[in-house]
């Protein structure tokens, strides 16, 4: 049929140049590379140097900055939800009060870092997996970068577990973006393997990591600061919350293994100290001290010091520093990170608004930052009694009628009631109390600012000026560990930048100390070959350092001897000497002390008392007058709720505890 | 003056030549519409057999001796025979054959061409703008309830923003973009930017055959517009204007003073508040002795009149010859609003206004015998007024149900002007109007197209040629030209008596400012045409079609949105029938777009259609004589939509930007900004179509009905569903979203001709769309109705309400609603849906039908009777819910601001304790406001089925009463007809919400430009 062949033939026609559109010139037309030919790619960060430390860079944004641990920008709940003060605020600018007053929710939680933390780690396993593509580093510069990705690695998982126990542990290489939601869906490891999965990543990143940085870079980590950080991990796996905790005994994962170690295993102490004795070998780091100065006719000096310390040089008595200075300017910003050997790994401290919440109102504060009596009754007196000891006339409400300064900057107000007069130096570098001068002394304008004795009285100096009247101070004390004396936040004066410590020497040589008390029969580290036991000697050296920097007695062998003794004498010391550090909420969940301590009530004296009665004011008394001095622990509140939104994308994701 | 009398000189010279009979002759040319001579047509005098000549090879002729009265016969096979009575010499004369078009040979405008209709396989509604001769001043709003397949919408009556959002058989993605492409003579265009009187027809392709040949761009249907061009013959002028008057048929109305501080005082009451004004306020609300702090302001009446006038006028010339044809329009709309400005205030207008001015030229050329030239000019040119304050009026509207009427005073009576906050939304209206200065926004749009035709059939007979190149640039400018007067509030007076007045906002002086943005775009196409009947019975036909685009737009200013859009395409159509009865068409479309991964910019889209008409065999013709024709028709393929996500371009790249370096303080960071989506795809319709086509009695009677279903898949969406652990820098986008949509549309229609110049004709239409998302990405939920899978698209959620609390008793006794501390009788109780005991947000649910309408409707009629004709048109959708709610419509849900509707102040609407009003009657079960409350009440301001209203309604959308005038008199001063109409748009509404404002805007609280009842007069004149 003659018709059909021409269809057909015609038909071939067009499919025949229908066939030619697969062809390069109108591929070509739709090409856009000219435009984007310039832009950086994932790619081209690994052959480039300066790419790459950018790209570090960009991952460490996702680390918590840590030093602000009050206010709007916190960077978790546990600056304000620690037993040491309460703030009469729970909003969004403070967070953290919500966990004390529960009223945090898997639906409302305030903080949720956990996407956060993982957008850090998938930069982190990207780096580990293609840092060696880069040709332009020295080996120095390649372990150096390795070794900050393990850090970083290391330390968003630690974060993680920090606030929420066991998290998921994601596989080295990271994800595709279009893996399906159900391959990438990863259940939570027990705590033993996130514990062991964090330690060889901080392993790996000190033997990367070197151990000194050159000035501009001091905040970087070191070698120092991944062993000091793997030690504090190990030493919170020992502790009681997850070392043999039957409150957990149910809670399993899918293939039955508990989320929490039920057997006690008393070796994980010794894994620590042995950490921690790797950080002192490092013999880089000390405890800051300052001399001790004599006054004169301009200024005064250091404290005279009480008869029941040491007058021995440093480390064996406090006989040549000033116990003040040397604990203040670790945190007043006088001195600078590389000249103060305390610090391991620490951040610049953000002054924001993160400290107007202990400024009075007058000076540019919102004063609301009460720290407990609990609290201020930790601070021993001066010659090392506890405050439970002190005698009746020592704790008295009255006047001590008679001016006094120290180390050339402290002025104390003869106004001052017996019972803040003559405590430790920790106390009056780190609190602010009723009659407490702030110097205020980079303050140049006209109005009557320095030398600002500030009184919390109803009718008192602190109280607010403007329209909200909620701000003022609960409890008669708040905390000034993060003032300089020079400090004002007024535009007419300044404050001073502060470094603030994540780890410093101090809890080293606690922690130290506390592993080996804990310590049940000798442990040889196979890493090191070393042997650590329970040393008396030991233990009484290291830990009186502390004592004496902060002009204190030491302790005798005999207390140290015993492990009960010893250990309330730990917790003591740590409480007061990581005062308002961020230390304490950790500390009481790792000891399984939050029950009892959050539980008790909030107490302070009676703000409500006016200037004319000041005997009333010195009144402790309970105080659960306002939503948030209802304080109160539930167990659920040892780990943090996982978002609920969090939840919703993981189906392998289990709730904490008591979290529905 | 002289001109008149000119023209009555002329008149009745004319008069005088008709009179007599005298011997005359015709010469000319005979020539089809494209202006192709007629070579052998015969010209005769009617009823003088053998008399005639026959056409030459240019298509000349020549007769003599003719007399006047006589009628000269023109006739050619194939073309419709025209009788032109002799009435005076003409040796020039024009004579144009029309094709004698049988049914079966009409045409009909596709997908890159035209088909014969008879043939068309695919879904294809064409309309032709004759059935649509309303004074509508944009196309979109033509075609709901007009047109089957189309879902629209109309949300508000502003000038300007008037326009009808719509979609081809409803919404069938929840992608990027769901709306149809339109073509402008074949160019991608803004179809409001069109005076309706400017087209020729529009078609509306649907389905898959009919839009494979888009590609990527025709998954949601198609709209083709044709403009008018010239076709040869004398010159043609068509004139039209018109002038409209508008209201608000509808339009919330709020209590005045004295019933708002009633009302105020028993909400206070219900929630155990002491009242907010005591006896002496309500006393000067009453008596009105106090205006500065006991005012009383309508603040509607302030700033609103009660109409608004708009004027119409279209001009348009046509004609031509053999060489060139033409056709050219100017159109001019102007439409004001409704607000009223203040006498003597401004020297400047402040109120909104849209005008817009169109021109058209399209130029066709023979060049060769065989080639003709194209050209076509288009310009639109818009401009707009505005008060200083706004992009639209929507502000004046929001202040007007903001501000009750004792809020402030108009003016205080020490002259200056009130503001209860600093915001700009805490000012009155008439402030915002008045007092803030104006902008105006200029825009245009320019067009130019040349295009070339050129007849292949030397090579082989039926093979055609195009090629068009369009050049496409807009422009605007916006300025504002704004100020703003010191504004104050008085709460109390000082204690010598006047104002204590206190400054809310400060006094700005004039500041200019404007905002300037071009765009332009190139646009190419070719195509190869063939088509041709083998032996009596075979005929093929095919299309090659390629074209290419680029457009940039100076708005887009980042690196990635700056890169201009490109499309290349080739696509190419088969079809095959035999002896009309059998129909089969092959289409593909192999498309490109920038939008994509090197290596996959390109996609093949193929669809298969069949035809199939019974109602050709003689067999059937015999045993059904009342059946004229019967078709089925069936279609299957797949198409593309390639705007995926929305602004955001490229989003296939992996981005690398600027970071810090957190608490490490070690420099600039970099890091990733935007995660790149692997193997990013165009969004994919599976399209089905089965349709009939049915003509009986003569052709009386025509239905079409079509079924459809379209399955989407690849709709690119966030990964909602991915862990967090993944970590990735941001959620992920992936081609995962599906849904599906699936209906019905038609029409029939029944014509009755009664003698001549007599007839009826009954329309009706219908589309049903109803969709389901069949994957949404969302995370895990913890019940299975809080998923948006399986859903209808857009449907809203809220509580389902059991109605009013009847007492304590019944509070105590129900699950716990924990959205407010205190629930109490007379407060909205909602249903536990997951039983827990408890009523909280886990038991929101999905409710009924999404604000767009899943059904859609209209119903017409025209009666002609001589020369009246009566027209009228019906528009109704169903099955379609708002939610009302928010300030201005739940009272005092923001205490003292907010507007209370006047039915709320009807105690039969209203739901009030028997302590307040004593009257155990007044706790009313079925009351549509719930107990008051002085402030939001949590419980009650819910989403819930309780603030649900059913939109549905059924409209009187027009009405049109038109005379045609043709006289013998008119002709004599060269005028052809003129025709009178009265137009009526928006009569009446039928429906079952609340009757304060139209259904249709689906608004919340009826703050926003009312729909307009348009009554119009309009004149059209053709010479």
């Amino acid at each position: 049929m003659k018709f059909k062949n021409k269809v057909i033939k015609i038909s071939c026609g067009f499919m025949a140049i229908t066939g030619i559109a697969i062809n390069s010139s109108c591929e070509s037309f739709l090409d856009i590379d000219k435009y984007i030919y310039d832009q950086v790619t994932i790619d081209s960060v690994f052959i480039s140097k300066d790419r790459l430390t950018q790209y570090i860079n960009g991952s460490s944004s996702f680390l918590p900055d840590e030093s602000m641990i009050w206010s709007t920008d916190a960077y978790s709940p546990s600056g304000l939800a620690a037993d040491e003060a309460i703030v009469p605020w729970a909003d969004g600018n403070h967070r953290g009060e919500y966990l004390l007053i529960d009223e945090v929710a898997p639906r409302d939680t305030k903080f949720n870092p956990w996407e956060n933390y993982y957008k850090g780690i998938r930069k982190a396993n990207i780096l580990l997996k293609r840092i060696n593509e880069c040709k332009e580093l020295t080996d120095y510069e390649l372990r150096d970068y390795m070794g900050r990705a393990y850090f970083l690695r290391a330390y968003f998982y630690y974060q993680l577990m920090r606030l929420y126990g066991p998290v998921p542990i994601e596989p080295d290489e990271a994800y595709d973006s279009d893996t399906p939601a159900n391959e990438a869906s990863v259940e939570r490891s027990s705590y033993d393997d996130c514990v062991r999965y964090v330690v060889g990543n901080f392993s790996k990143a000190a033997d990367n990591l070197p151990l000194e940085r050159e000035v501009a870079f001091q905040y970087l980590p070191t070698r120092g600061a991944a062993l000091a950080l793997k030690a504090r991990v190990l030493l919170t796996w020992a502790s009681p919350l997850f070392n043999g905790n039957s409150y957990y005994a149910d809670w399993k994962r899918k293939d039955g293994t508990p989320f929490i170690a039920q057997q006690d295993d008393n070796t994980r102490w010794g894994w620590a100290a042995s950490v921690y004795k790797q950080v002192i070998d490092l013999n880089k780091y000390e405890l800051n001290i300052v001399e001790r100065t004599d006054g004169n006719s301009h200024t005064s000096g250091t404290l005279e010091l009480p008869s029941t310390v040491s007058h021995s040089d440093f480390p064996n008595g406090a006989g040549n520093i000033d116990p003040y200075k040397s604990y203040k300017s670790l945190f007043d910003g006088t001195v600078q990170p590389e000249h103060n050997k305390e610090l391991i790994y620490f951040y610049t401290r953000n002054n924001g608004n993160d400290d107007w919440i202990v400024y009075p109102n007058t000076l540019g504060g919102i004063n609301g930052y009460s720290v407990t009596q609990d609290m201020i009754n930790s601070y021993r007196m001066a010659d090392g009694r506890p405050f439970s000891e002190a005698t009746d006339d020592e704790k008295s409400w009255e006047a001590v009628g008679q001016g006094k300064s120290f180390s050339g900057e402290y002025f104390l107000a003869p106004e001052r009631a017996h019972c803040d007069d003559n405590r430790e130096p920790r106390f009056y570098a780190s609190v602010g109390f009723n009659y407490c001068v702030w110097p205020c002394s980079s303050y140049r304008g006209t109005e009557n600012f320095k030398n600002f004795v500030c009184t919390y009285y109803k009718d008192g100096n602190a109280q607010p000026t403007g329209t909200v009247k909620v701000d003022y101070n609960r409890t008669g004390y708040t905390s000034r560990k993060w003032i300089n004396q020079e400090d004002i936040r007024s535009w007419q004066g300044d404050v001073k930048t502060k470094t603030y410590p994540v780890v410093r020497y101090a809890e080293v040589l606690l922690g130290y100390v506390e592993a080996m008390n804990e310590l049940k029969s000798p442990y040889k580290d196979p890493d090191t070959g070393n042997t650590i036991s329970r040393d008396v000697s030991q233990m009484v050296y290291y830990f009186n350092q502390v004592r004496y920097r902060a002009g204190l007695p030491g302790i005798t062998d005999i207390q140290a001897a015993n492990y009960e003794t010893m250990k309330a004498l730990l917790k003591q010391e740590y409480r007061v000497e990581f005062a308002f550090e961020d230390h304490r909420y950790y500390d009481l969940r790792r000891w399984k002390d939050a029950y009892t301590e959050y539980n008790k009530p909030v107490t302070g004296f009676d703000v409500s008392a006016k200037m004319a009665e000041r005997r009333q004011f010195y009144t402790v008394k309970v105080w659960n007058t306002e939503k948030t001095m209802k304080r109160i622990f539930k167990n659920k509140m040892y780990f943090y709720p996982i978002d609920q939104g969090i939840l919703e994308r993981n189906k392998r994701l289990v709730q904490n505890p008591g979290w529905e | 003056m002289k001109k008149l009398l000119f023209i009555i000189v002329l008149l009745l010279s004319c008069v005088c030549t008709m009179s007599a009979q005298s011997v005359v002759a015709l010469a000319g040319q005979v020539m089809t519409k494209d202006g192709e001579p007629v070579i052998g047509a015969t010209v005769q005098v009617k009823g003088q057999p053998g008399t005639g000549v026959i056409t030459d090879t240019d298509g000349h002729f020549r007769l003599n001796n003719l007399k006047t009265g006589e009628t000269v016969t023109f006739s050619y096979i194939g073309y419709t025979t025209i009788n032109i009575p002799v009435k005076k010499n003409d040796e020039r004369m024009r004579v144009v054959l029309s094709e004698d078009v049988k049914s079966t040979d009409e045409v009909v405008v596709v997908g890159q061409g035209t088909q014969r209709k008879i043939s068309v396989v695919g879904a294809i509604t064409t309309v032709s703008t004759k059935d649509l001769n309303t004074p509508a001043t944009s196309v979109a709003n033509m075609l709901g309830g007009r047109v089957p397949g189309i879902i629209s919408v109309l949300r508000t009556g502003e000038p300007g923003n008037d326009f009808s959002q719509f979609w081809i058989r409803g919404i069938s993605t929840f992608g990027a973009n769901a709306s149809a492409l339109v073509l402008i003579d074949g160019v991608e265009g803004n179809i409001n930017d069109l005076d309706p009187e400017d087209i020729e027809s529009f078609s509306v392709l649907k389905d898959a055959s009919a839009t494979a040949v888009y590609g990527t761009r025709g998954a949601n249907g198609v709209i083709i517009v044709t403009t008018k061009k010239g076709s040869a013959g004398k010159l043609n002028i068509n004139a039209k204007a018109n002038v409209g008057y508008s209201y608000s048929p509808r339009m919330p109305e709020y209590l005045r003073a004295y019933d708002y501080a009633r009302l105020a005082n028993e909400a206070a009451a219900s929630r155990d508040m002491d009242p907010i004004f005591n006896g002496v306020d309500l006393a000067l609300f009453k008596n009105g002795l106090d205006p500065d702090l006991h005012p009383d302001v309508d603040w509607h009446d302030t700033i609103l009149r009660d109409h608004s006038w708009n004027q119409q006028a279209h001009l348009s010339a046509s004609g031509g010859g053999q060489v060139a044809r033409y056709y050219m329009s100017l159109g001019f709309i102007n439409k004001e609003a409704l607000m009223k400005q203040a006498k003597g205030v401004n020297p400047y207008s402040t109120n909104v206004n849209y005008r817009q001015y169109n021109f058209r030229a399209n130029v066709d050329v023979n060049m060769t015998k065989s080639t003709i030239l194209n050209l076509g000019l288009e310009t639109t040119i818009v401009t707009q007024n505005y008060p200083g304050y706004g992009n639209s009026t929507d502000a004046l509207w929001q202040a007007a149900s903001n501000l009750t009427p004792i809020t402030v005073p108009l003016r205080y009576s020490s002259g200056e002007y009130p503001a209860y906050g600093s915001d700009n939304n805490q000012i009155s209206p008439y402030v915002l109007l008045n007092l803030t200065g104006y902008r105006n926004t200029y825009r245009n749009n320019t067009k130019i197209r040349v295009s070339i035709d050129q007849d292949l059939s030397k090579i082989t007979k039926g093979l055609k040629a195009s090629v068009l190149f369009n050049f496409d640039a807009n422009s605007y400018i916006n300025e504002s030209r704004t100020k703003w007067p010191t504004l104050y509030y008085a709460s109390q007076r000082k204690r010598d008596g006047s104002l204590d007045l206190i400054k809310k906002r400060d006094y700005q002086s004039q500041a200019y400012d404007n905002s300037v943005g071009a765009d332009k775009k190139y646009y190419f196409e070719a195509h190869l045409n063939y088509d041709r009947v083998f032996g009596q019975d075979h005929r093929t036909s095919g299309l090659i079609h390629f074209y290419c685009e680029d457009y940039t737009n100076s708005e887009n200013k980042s690196l990635l949105t700056a890169i201009p859009k490109r499309y290349v395409a080739l696509s190419s159509r088969l079809t095959y029938s035999y002896k009309d009865t059998y129909f089969s068409e092959f289409n593909l479309g192999y498309t490109g777009s920038e939008a994509f991964e090197k290596g996959h910019r390109f996609g093949l889209f193929p669809a298969i259609s069949g035809g199939w008409i019974p109602s050709q065999y003689e067999i059937v013709k015999k045993a059904l004589p009342f059946l004229n024709y019967l078709k089925f028709r069936g279609s299957y393929g797949i198409v593309g939509n390639d705007r995926v996500s929305g602004s955001t371009r490229f989003p296939y790249l992996y981005l690398m930007g600027a970071g810090g370096s957190g608490p490490w303080n070690a420099g600039t960071g970099l890091t990733e900004t935007q995660i790149g989506s692997n193997n990013l795809r165009w969004e994919k319709a599976t399209k089905v179509n089965l349709g009939v086509d049915l003509k009986m009695f003569n052709e009386k009677f025509d239905m079409t009905v079509d079924f459809f279903s379209d399955v989407r898949s690849g709709i690119y969406q966030q990964r909602a569903s991915t862990p967090a652990e993944m970590g990735l820098p941001s959620l992920p986008w992936a081609n995962v979203g599906e849904m599906k949509s699936w209906g019905v549309d038609g029409h029939v229609s029944y014509k009755q001709e009664f003698g001549r110049d007599t007839y009826l004709v009954l329309r009706a239409n219908f589309t049903q769309s109803k969709n389901k998302v069949t994957n949404w990405e969302e995370t895990i939920k913890k019940y299975p109705y809080q998923r948006w899978t399986g859903l209808p698209y857009g449907i809203p959620r809220g509580l389902i309400a059991l109605g009013l609390f009847k007492d304590e008793n019944e509070v105590s006794e129900s699950p716990r609603q924990q959205f407010e501390s205190v629930v109490r009788p007379g407060d909205i109780k909602y249903k536990d849906v997951n039983g827990d005991g408890v009523v909280n947000s886990d038991d929101i649910v999905p409710l009924k039908y999404s604000s767009v309408p899943q059904i859609q409707y209209g119903f017409a009629q025209e009666f002609n009777y001589k020369n009246w004709n009566v027209s009228v048109l019906f528009e109704g959708v169903a099955r379609v819910n708002y939610m009302v709610g928010g300030t201005g419509y739940i009272p005092f849900i923001n205490k003292e601001t907010g507007n209370i509707l006047t039915i709320v102040g009807d105690q039969g609407q209203r739901w009030t304790s028997r302590d307040i009003s004593g009257d155990p009657s007044t706790e009313n079960p079925n009351a549509k406001f719930p107990r008051l409350s002085y402030g939001a009440n949590n419980n009650n301001d819910q989403a819930s089925t309780f603030w649900l209203r059913d939109g549905s309604y059924l409209r009187l959308k027009y009405v049109q009463i038109s005379y045609l005038l043709k006289k013998p008199w008119m002709q004599a001063i060269g005028m052809n007809s003129a025709t009178i109409s009265l137009i009526g748009d928006n009569l009446w509404i039928w429906d079952k919400g609340d009757k304060i404002f139209d259904p249709a805007q689906a608004s919340g609280n009826g703050a926003t430009y009312p729909l307009q009842r348009v009554f119009s007069l309009q004149v059209n004149v053709s010479f």
